[in-house]
């Protein structure tokens, strides 16, 4: 993508060697940055011809069957200078341009940041963000998840192993109010194939963390924040291989990988992915007797219902580069999988039977142009539709302890069969019917002002039934939600060091149900649906202090609008609840950032936010007729900081830590609309969240580990999180709290690289001492475990 | 590790704690008399995912706030709760199916018994003597079979585990029974129920009253007594559906009252009797609650003695579907179930119904959680004198546990 950043001023080149040769002629070189650092991802162009590439990993490009001619080549990278350099091209010349880019510098006095890449760039934008650089991160056996828990404010929260349900929690805020993206496209329609707990790092370029406050561009009717994941768009051809194999069976693949054809533009890109695994890791757990029904002592046990398996198949054909579109690209998404559900909210509860199944069909349509019609006005479109289904199979009429021995509850005394389920007797199948669409376009009459309107509509139509319970008249009722997010947004760029982003969010939800009224007299189904409109605005303003030191201010008063779970049910075990509001919050964000070069070989970089949320109408889970239904509420406030601290040595060493704060606390004064007493847990903390929590690295690296283009590296990582009350904390004696104990985490990985990373070798060693480790209700979480992975990647320049 | 404890110990100095700093400032002597104590199980505020129930004891249910704020026995989970002799049992409501006890240990105090079960959600029980008691899960989804269990509670272990079918006892084929107490008595158990066609609780047949009789502990099923004078008897997990007199006789009451979750009907809100030794309802013996209030139905009825019980009557006639499963608006009265006649007890303000786990009959007097917009409070019922006291604040949702506990 040509993302120039046309600052101006000419900076030093070198200009080499002729040779000679036929026609036409070829240009090709290095880029570099800073010292001799290669620059990746910098965009060479041939001013006006429509000619152009990316340099690669090692800052290498190449342009070939050039026609012989004059012309000005444009070097640029986001976060540098551009350079111009003006060149002659005689009928077969191989000529030679390296080119050195030097950093943007907002005050020339001061000491000049060096070596930006787009992550860091991200994380100069005045939103409150953070910015995960997922490239070095390829060679580890990670999913996204993984990646993200490690960063400040971020926790996620997972019931078991791979493929088991998560909750991401951003600065306290989780679940539905935290919206996740895929190159700025929603991802809420995608099904359960495709979350962060099955799609592989390799997948992603970068990830950004929009915490709070999100730009009108997601179009994100989120209250905690973002997650945007960036896949790799910069190269053009190359295919990323890999296999890891490790614990519990534990089975991934990913297959990544681009072609463009460099004169038609056509464009082919394909992403496969594979997981499976046993999670048949050992909890602690008693056995309850079968006939007794008394729960024995405790012992290691390993988890017999938990199998996981998901295969996904993302394609996508167009064209790039070209006149028409940037990309227009057709595609089509295809995943499946199959998870088998180990146990209840609470592992005292254990299945043996129960297991859900979905598929993900669904077809989608990119659109990119920049420039279209007139200089500066950028315009994006996407859209799809999930046409895939969710199938829950409850059939199993017995009763498992954790031993995996079982009493069979199907056949009656006189050996008759009783039909039953586990949890709930069911094969309720249904179809969500979700479609995205969204239409983005921005207009930059000038370098320092910007104006951008964008529209997301979302629809969501369940059809669902039951052969269990073909009378069951509630499935025949529509289901229907529509969702708009409307946002315009204005960007001043006053100077070099000012930046200020205004912006005004419409969020419109739409819907169909009904509801069973006159039950006794007249029954019947009629119309019911609370049409919601709201309004939010904010704004995201920066200032440079001096190069180095960057203040960050947003503040934004945000809506999540309900999902279709939460209003229409799950058709299990959730209540449909049709006059849910919309959750609302005003979001605060004061940060600074600090990044330095100390000498030729010593980089920090700090950062530190302080956020404040005021939340109302939080939508949460409350019991109704012993089922659960979705319901609004608490009210939160959230005080908290995090600091993220980085240090690098050379390419050798790194060593990093980030710590989060947060104290949450209900400010609902009354438990229900009509009670008129004040409730005994307004103002105490916010049970079952954790409050304090950090992660330290520390990375070494050699190219002097056998052969020229080799590299080995080596990264410990420690995760702590301190013990927080599953309850209310004010409430019961201190001495029989239901409580998380001090959660103490060390992993370690190792990876050696040959010929410049085209194959690679890792090994990981997760939860190194052993510890055990919780979430949620004390659900136990994998112990040891050792994960391999061989990766082979290569790209074209 | 160090330096990382180093870096969390520098945030956790910047003079922040999640824990508040009060411990358990509990004397024991406001707890006990040091052989008896009142024990309040209640479900503490806040929404199900995050709150949940406290086990608390007093000596004193009339004066100041019972609270959960620094006291109590946190539980898993929403709970009911059984006491069998000396044994209170915490039986799971949600969430997790394991069953913990408590007894009084020497000084008087609730204390966590050695070892724990693990059983299905019990929407019938009642101790069967100061050891054993008899608990039935009912399934809702359509599967045949409910689940019969008995607990030896000083064991804390299951006994007994059968299975009844719910079609069989219904007899009609097409729905099923819905049992709403169990009751064991010499050798039988006996189990009313409502009939239920789907998991929404809708019926046809909301206008007989049912029982079933079981053998015990062979449940084979014996008789299902009817009785279309009045409709079906008690409410969803009431367990207080049969009251048992001094002489032996039962008495039943039925709501036939939208708001306690039953399909309309016109037969009149009813009490009818059992008597000693015969398993038919006295044809001669029917107390119309409404012919007697004027209109009037009842939501639930706790025998007291000597032929009184303490009924919670609902204070408004017309019952639309919206009072479903509310209990709202409900008056308390004492019944004199062999006159036939209702007195209303002065003093306590309209309340939420339900009286089973939430009153204690102690020396002619009920105690009993009166629960309202204004608050939960407990009441002193004066049965002879048909007057309530207001007593102690409850600080809390509801009332899910009521009981007086000996060592």
């Amino acid at each position: 993508m040509k993302r120039l950043l046309l600052t101006g001023s000419l900076s030093a080149l070198c200009l080499c060697g002729y040779a000679q040769q036929k026609l036409p002629a070829i240009l090709s070189g290095r880029i570099t940055a800073g010292e001799s650092e290669s620059l990746p991802g910098a965009t060479i162009a041939l001013k006006g011809h429509h000619r152009g590439t990316t340099s690669a990993e090692n800052g290498r490009y190449r342009l070939e069957k050039i026609p012989a001619g004059t012309y000005t080549v444009l070097f640029s990278h986001v976060g540098y200078r551009t350079v111009q350099q003006a060149i002659r091209l005689k009928n077969g010349e191989e000529a030679r341009l390296d080119i050195r880019l030097e950093p943007v510098s907002r005050d020339l006095d001061a000491v000049s940041v060096t070596g930006r890449t787009e992550t860091r760039e991200a994380a100069r934008q005045a939103y409150n963000i953070t910015a995960i650089d997922a490239k070095p991160l390829h060679n580890t056996t990670q999913d996204l998840n993984q990646v993200l828990g490690k960063s400040a404010g971020v926790r996620i929260r997972e019931d078991g192993g791979l493929g088991s349900s998560f909750n991401f929690s951003l600065n306290g805020f989780s679940g539905n109010q935290v919206k996740f993206f895929l190159d700025g496209i929603p991802m809420d329609n995608f099904g359960s194939s495709l979350t962060l707990n099955n799609i592989p790092v390799n997948l992603a370029d970068r990830i950004e963390v929009y915490k709070g406050v999100t730009p009108i561009w997601l179009g994100a009717d989120a209250l905690g924040g973002a997650v945007n994941i960036i896949t790799n768009k910069k190269t053009r051809n190359y295919l990323d291989v890999s296999y890891s194999y490790g614990s519990f069976n534990t089975h991934r693949t990913a297959v990544t990988g681009a072609y463009t054809h460099a004169k038609s533009g056509f464009t082919v890109l394909a992403n496969l992915f594979q997981n499976y695994s046993d999670n048949n890791y050992r909890v602690h757990t008693g056995v309850t007797d079968l006939v007794t029904s008394v729960i024995g002592p405790e012992q290691r046990l390993r988890r017999f219902h938990d199998n996981y398996r998901s295969e996904t198949m993302q394609a996508e054909a167009g064209f790039t580069g070209k006149k028409f579109a940037d990309r227009l690209l057709i595609g089509l998404v295809l995943s499946q999988n199959r998870k088998e559900i180990q146990t209840a909210a609470q592992m005292s509860k254990v299945y043996g039977g129960w297991y859900q199944t979905s598929t993900t069909v669904m077809p989608t349509f990119k659109y990119q142009k920049k420039d279209l019609f007139l200089k500066g006005l950028d315009l994006n479109a996407y859209g799809s539709y999930n046409l895939g289904h969710t199938q829950n199979v409850d059939t199993l009429n017995r009763v498992y302890n954790w031993a995996g021995e079982y009493k069979d509850n199907s056949r009656n005394e006189a050996g008759q069969y009783v039909p039953g389920g586990e949890n709930s007797r069911s094969l309720y199948r249904f179809r969500n019917h979700s479609g995205i669409a969204t239409v983005g376009a921005n207009y930059a009459p000038g370098d320092r002002q910007s104006i951008g309107l964008n529209y997301v509509f979302t629809t969501f139509d369940r059809k669902g039934s039951d052969v269990l319970r073909p009378l069951e008249e509630s499935y025949q009722q529509p289901q229907i939600l529509r969702k708009h997010v409307l946002g315009l947004g204005y960007k001043l760029d006053y100077n070099d060091r000012w930046s200020t982003s205004l912006f005004v969010k419409q969020f419109i939800v739409r819907g169909e149900a009904t509801q069973r009224v006159d039950i006794y007299t007249n029954p019947r189904w009629v119309p019911v649906f609370n049409n919601k409109s709201s309004t939010g605005f904010g704004l995201a303003t920066t200032y440079f202090i001096a190069d180095p030191l960057q203040l960050k201010f947003s503040y934004e008063k945000t809506f999540r609008l309900p999902e279709g779970d939460e209003l229409f049910g799950d058709g299990i075990n959730h209540v449909a609840n049709r006059n849910l509001r919309p959750e609302k919050s005003h979001n605060l964000n004061l940060g600074a950032m600090l990044n330095r070069r100390f000498g030729q070989r010593h980089k920090l970089s700090v950062e530190a936010n302080l956020i404040y949320r005021e939340a109302s109408d939080f939508i949460r889970v409350d019991l109704a007729d012993n089922r659960t239904q979705s319901v609004n509420v608490r009210g939160v406030r959230n005080t908290g900081f995090d600091a993220d601290i980085r240090y690098s040595f050379l390419d050798g060493f790194t060593a990093g830590a980030n710590a989060t704060y947060q104290y949450l606390i209900n400010t609902t004064k009354y438990e229900t609309e009509t009670s008129k007493v004040v409730s005994a847990i307004y103002k105490d903390q916010i049970p079952n969240i954790p409050y304090l929590f950090g992660n330290a690295n520390l990375g070494f690296q050699t190219k002097k580990a056998g052969p020229e283009g080799s590299r080995f590296g080596l990264t410990y990582h420690v995760n702590y999180v301190a013990p927080y009350y599953l309850k209310w904390p004010s409430l019961g004696y201190r001495s029989d709290k239901n409580e998380i104990p001090q959660q103490l985490s060390h992993d370690l990985s190792a990876t050696y690289s040959l010929r410049n990373g085209r194959y690679n070798v890792s090994a990981e060693c997760r939860n190194l001492t052993d510890a055990r480790l919780y979430d949620n209700f004390l659900m136990q979480k994998p112990g040891r475990a050792f994960y391999l992975k061989v990766r082979y990647f290569i790209h074209k320049l | 590790m160090k330096k990382v404890h180093a870096v969390l110990a520098a945030a956790i100095a910047m003079g922040f704690s999640a824990c508040k700093s009060d411990s358990d400032k509990v004397n024991p002597d406001d707890l006990t008399d040091g052989n008896s104590t009142y024990v309040l199980a209640l479900t503490a505020d806040g929404s199900a995912s995050e709150s949940t129930d406290y086990i608390l004891q007093t000596k004193d249910l009339m004066t100041g706030v019972l609270s959960p704020v620094g006291q109590g026995i946190e539980q898993k989970s929403y709970r009911m709760y059984e006491q069998i002799g000396k044994t209170l049992l915490s039986i799971t409501y949600q969430g997790t199916n394991v069953v913990p006890g408590y007894t009084l240990n020497q000084a008087g105090l609730l204390t966590k018994k050695n070892g724990e079960f693990s059983i299905l959600r019990l929407h019938a029980r009642n101790p069967i003597n100061d050891s054993l008691m008899v608990g039935m899960y009912v399934p809702r989804d359509g599967t045949a079979e409910a689940t019969v269990y008995e607990i030896n509670a000083n064991q804390m272990k299951v006994t007994r585990e059968a299975k009844v079918n719910v079609f069989q006892a219904a007899g009609n084929g097409k729905e099923w029974a819905y049992f709403n107490d169990a009751r064991v008595i010499g050798n039988k158990l006996w189990a009313p129920f409502f009939q239920i066609k789907n998991s929404s609780f809708e019926t046809a047949y909301a206008d007989t009253a049912y029982v079933a009789v079981y053998s015990y502990p062979g449940l084979k099923l014996e008789k299902v007594l009817k009785d279309a004078r009045t409709g079906a008897i008690g409410v969803y997990a009431g367990n207080d559906a049969l009251s048992l007199t001094e002489n032996g006789d039962m008495y039943t009451y039925s709501p036939t009252a939208i708001a306690s979750g039953s399909a309309p009907t016109t037969k009149p809100s009813a009490v009818m009797r059992i008597k000693n030794g015969t398993t038919e309802f006295d044809k001669d013996y029917f107390f119309n609650i409404e012919q007697v209030t004027g209109g009037y139905k009842i939501a639930s009825m706790k025998y007291v003695g000597s032929g009184k019980a303490l009924a919670q009557i609902y204070s408004f006639k017309d019952h639309t579907a919206a009072d479903k499963w509310t209990t709202r608006d409900v008056r308390l009265a004492v019944l004199d179930l062999n006159a036939k006649t209702v007195a209303y007890v002065t003093d306590v303000p309209l309340h939420t119904g339900g009286m089973k786990y939430s009153s204690i009959v102690e020396n002619g007097n009920v105690y009993i959680q009166i629960k309202n917009n204004d608050g939960v409070f407990i009441y002193k019922v004066d049965i002879a004198a048909a007057k309530g006291t207001k007593g102690a604040q409850v600080q809390g949702k509801s009332v899910m546990g009521f009981f007086k506990m000996s060592k």
